[in-house]
């Protein structure tokens, strides 16, 4: 037994509306399949359970999500890619600034008007805390800036004012917390100087970028679901399932393990026509299934 | 990222849906202790949202949202605390409906509270007495609403208040933000005062008579728990 250790990991009880659900395709694996990935509606492809624990009332039951996928639309053999990902909020950043009481905080600056309804609730204050922040270049044709991102430390609601600096004819704006405001300031990490470089700031992001806020409810799973013709059933069947072979006709038998027809060969010879000398056996899929060959038929001969 | 894999014979698909469960966990951290500031005019509203926010609050509501509304009467059990409102009468220590203290003040919801401690109650091996409870009709009953209401019975003491939750008095309703030295600081900074300090100057043979009690380089490692500075040449 151990004290004072805790685990980190938990089963995931994100709400649907944080979870985006992403589709590709491919035929086979010679091919790249589709090249642009299509988004399936959330809530329709993904459930809750309850949790039993809690009978009388509407519990979520964390980690536990259940997947549906109609066959209507995932019938064609090949392979499905499903990846599963927190939501994006894509907005842009007002402003790049500092608190008017605490000058060393530097922090991203959004404005509310510009968040999709459906995403103001998280704008909350610290609402958005543990969020990623991903930015996009303000040019070119592949905008997005790889391998950087930004946690948010914390965000509250913010007003701009114009602050007397040390010189006293000189004035900047900065923010200060009010919870009327429609702006919301939010701290990111990191964002500290290095000590052995203290002139150079981590870049937090800049004054109309595009960037997108992912949260961190849960990590992305990836699932491949591929449609096959033959699993190891199949082969099971053909290794060690029933079979019959009828030496008048050739037909040759398959059943599955309740004894069904699985599948039915034709075999036959191929011989030269002048001197009669076999030179091939053949075992050809017959397409016409010959029901007379059952196994409880046969066998109760 | 996690990656599942699932394969599906065509030849048995069933008509309808496929259905698949699937894992989706969280990997957690602590960012730690966060930085308090006070809101400019020092209010909260809710108005500029549209939905209810994080904690199910919902919009347009006032301050009050934050604080507990629907307090209800608990209970428990803990030792007898009745010794503290013994009076010094030799025949009759305990005297019922006695204030053995009177005491004004504000409640968490900022009601001025005449406040009397006193036993309100004793008969067949119960008494009942209260703590900071308001002087009216209602004290030492169930429907006491402050303070704190004890019964004393057969060697089981048990105390019954009413909730308060987060309140004023013990929730601080301004903003919070990160400073990054602070990341994964679960705790506050703590002050030890227990600091050893020698000023070398007590006497001038006192650091020779130290010297003599050292017999090997460990030992002068170790000594007075790294009282003496080795500057390794």
């Amino acid at each position: 037994m151990s004290n004072g250790v805790y685990g980190i990991k938990r089963g995931a009880d994100v709400d649907l509306s944080d979870v985006e659900v992403f589709l590709h395709y491919s035929p086979s694996r010679n091919s790249r399949g589709n090249e642009v990935i299509s988004k399936l509606v959330t809530d329709e492809v993904l459930f809750k359970n309850n949790n039993p624990n809690n009978i009388n009332n509407l519990e979520i039951f964390g980690g536990l999500y259940t997947l549906k996928l109609p066959t209507t639309s995932f019938g064609n053999k090949g392979i499905y890619t499903i990846m599963i990902k927190p939501i994006e909020i894509r907005t842009k950043l007002i402003d790049v600034g500092v608190l008017s009481a605490q000058p060393n905080i530097r922090g991203l600056v959004f404005d509310l008007s510009l968040i999709d309804n459906k995403f103001l609730n998280k704008f909350q204050n610290n609402g958005l805390i543990g969020y990623r922040i991903e930015y996009l270049s303000n040019t070119g044709i592949d905008r997005k800036i790889k391998n950087l991102f930004r946690i948010i430390t914390s965000n509250n609601k913010a007003e701009p004012i114009n602050q007397n600096l040390n010189n006293s004819n000189q004035k900047a704006i900065r923010y200060r917390f009010n919870d009327s405001a429609t702006f919301v300031f939010a701290t990111v990490t990191p964002n500290s100087a290095n000590s052995a470089t203290p002139n150079i700031i981590p870049f937090i992001g800049d004054a109309n970028q595009d960037v997108i806020l992912t949260n961190t409810f849960f990590n992305p799973v990836m699932l491949e679901i591929e449609m096959v013709e033959y699993d190891i059933e199949d082969l099971a069947i053909g290794m060690f399932g029933p079979q019959t072979k009828s030496l008048e006709d050739g037909i040759y038998t398959i059943y599955n393990f309740d004894k069904e027809i699985y599948k039915q060969f034709s075999l036959y010879e191929i011989k030269d026509q002048y001197t009669g000398k076999p030179l091939f056996e053949v075992k050809d899929i017959q397409n016409n299934v010959d029901f007379s060959k059952g196994f409880n038929i046969i066998t109760n001969i | 990222m996690e990656l599942i894999k699932r394969t599906v014979n065509l030849n048995n698909l069933p008509e309808g849906d496929l259905f698949f469960n699937i894992s989706i966990e969280q990997t957690i951290d602590n960012l730690g202790i966060f930085t308090n500031t006070p809101f400019y005019h020092d209010v909260l509203n809710f108005d500029k949202l549209n939905s209810n926010d994080m904690f199910g609050r919902p919009d347009n509501t006032d301050i009050s949202a934050w604080f507990s509304n629907n307090s209800i009467h608990v209970s428990g059990l803990t030792e007898s605390r009745v010794e503290e409102l013994a009076t010094y009468d030799l025949i009759n220590k305990y005297q019922i409906n006695f204030d053995v203290e009177k005491n004004n003040y504000v409640n968490h919801l900022g009601d001025e509270i005449d406040g009397v401690s006193r036993i309100t109650n004793i008969s067949d091996g119960l008494i009942e007495y209260v703590f900071d409870a308001k002087n009216d009709p209602n004290i030492g009953t169930i429907y006491q609403n402050n303070g704190i209401l004890y019964r004393d019975t057969n060697n089981r003491t048990s105390f019954e208040f009413k909730q308060e939750g987060n309140n004023n008095f013990n929730s601080s309703l301004e903003a919070i933000y990160k400073e990054e030295y602070l990341i994964g600081v679960t705790d506050v900074l703590e002050t030890k005062n227990d600091i050893f300090i020698d000023r070398g100057n007590t006497t001038v043979m006192e650091r020779m008579l130290k010297m003599s009690e050292v017999n090997s380089l460990d030992h002068l490692e170790n000594y007075g728990n790294g009282y003496f500075n080795i500057i390794r040449g």
